[in-house]
């Protein structure tokens, strides 16, 4: 049970490695679009969003890059869902206020002329997905293949 | 013997108890460590990029007829309010601004009461299908303002604005559209096919980007933002003007 979960843990690891580090990767190809794309949901003042969008992909590539080495998986985990919960609260109230834009989750976004609802449950029930694994590892953030064994399992003399 | 079979367990207990507390205080500080490398990471990299970010890049040699002298915009009338409207030609949005704007600033205008400054921004050139369409129309629109059309002319482009995601207008059509505004002149055509205000549209777009706009349709009195997404936009600005004109 408890190698299963190991296992688990680590393609729960890679999964949400490889999602942040696309996500942040295609964000950095424009970071203007990323700032945009921030601002179309309309939430934070936009000299805000700027700041936001410039920020999140540096925040998802670090994310990503811990969590794919497995280095404080635990803490890598609570910031993954952090994340994953406010993007999803956002898009929420994104749709909630009618609002039809491009969620911009990998990049792009915008406001879009049609769509815009399937676009948020898809949007919505991948983050959730996400979430969840993220709280798996939180659960249980011991996992193959991490540095956090090498770091914290010392053998003491 | 047995004195010393009790003293190990104990031992064994007590070393386990230090060994689990020391795993517990080297996970928080590596929690801790990462923590403050992801968000000291994230502030860098803003701070690199702000940094790196040179604003608009040198203004363009050539811009159109009606250029504001900063040659950010069109300047249309004049006035003591400052109405600033970016728009970009394939936003859905900017078009409702546009016609919903329309009555509204042509009152304001023979009023005198405003300098209306147009911003014909590319912001959305990745949502077309090859990509560019918004900097080729805001092009054409600035062609079209030496041939004094340009509110005529945007108002056309939006009226047969293209779908997102679809190919925009061909050149053929963007100067078929000249024709319905009024343009007579065939050095539109000219100017459409040569595009000699692509770096201008680049210029004015970096300089709205720059100046913290995000999003179009914006429009700004004074330098402040008015909602122009509620019920009724026209009156918002109104409404607005007469507060700064006040």
């Amino acid at each position: 049970m408890r190698v299963t979960k190991a296992w688990t843990g680590t393609a729960a690891r890679l999964t949400l490695a490889a999602v942040l580090g696309f996500a942040g990767a295609v964000k950095f190809q424009d970071l203007a679009v990323a700032d945009r794309s921030v601002a179309a949901y309309q939430i934070v003042p936009a000299e805000t969003a700027l700041l936001v969008g410039t920020a999140l992909p540096f925040i998802e590539v670090a994310i990503a890059v811990l969590l794919a080495v497995g280095l404080a998986t635990r803490a890598m985990a609570t910031l993954t869902a952090l994340l994953m919960a406010a993007y999803t609260a956002a898009i929420a109230s994104v749709w909630a206020r009618g609002l039809s834009i491009d969620c911009g989750c990998f990049g792009g976004g915008g406001t879009l002329t049609s769509g815009a609802e399937r676009g948020y449950v898809i949007d919505i029930a991948r983050d959730l997905l996400f979430l969840g694994a993220a709280v798996f590892l939180i659960r249980h953030p011991r996992t193959r293949y991490a540095l956090d064994r090498r770091l914290l399992d010392v053998k003491e003399e | 013997m047995r004195s010393s079979d009790t003293t190990g367990a104990t031992d064994a207990s007590v070393r386990e108890m230090v060994r689990k507390r020391h795993r517990r205080r080297r996970a928080t500080l590596v929690s801790l460590v990462a923590v403050f490398v992801v968000v000291g990471g994230a502030l860098v990299g803003v701070g690199l990029v702000r940094a790196g970010d040179s604003g608009p890049g040198e203004a363009p040699s050539r811009v159109p007829a009606g250029a504001a002298s900063d040659k950010s915009g069109l300047v249309f009338s004049d006035g003591p309010v400052r109405v600033d409207i970016y728009l970009d030609y394939l936003c859905p949005a900017c078009r409702d601004t546009e016609r919903s704007l329309a009555p509204v600033l042509t009152t304001l205008r023979a009023d005198r009461d405003i300098t209306l400054v147009y911003h014909p921004v590319a912001f959305l050139d990745d949502y077309s299908d090859p990509a560019g369409y918004s900097t080729q129309a805001a092009s054409a629109a600035a062609c079209a303002a030496d041939q004094g059309h340009f509110e005529q002319y945007s108002s056309v482009l939006f009226d047969l604005q293209p779908p997102e995601r679809g190919p925009g207008l061909s050149e053929a059509q963007l100067v078929a559209a000249g024709r319905e505004a009024g343009i007579t002149d065939d050095s539109f055509a000219t100017c459409v096919d040569d595009a000699p205000y692509l770096p201008w549209v680049t210029y004015v777009s970096d300089v709205a980007a720059s100046d913290d706009i995000a999003l179009t349709p914006t429009v700004t009195v004074n330098g402040t933002r008015v909602d122009v997404t509620g019920s009724d936009p026209g009156a918002a600005l109104a409404g607005a003007v007469a507060e700064a004109g006040r």
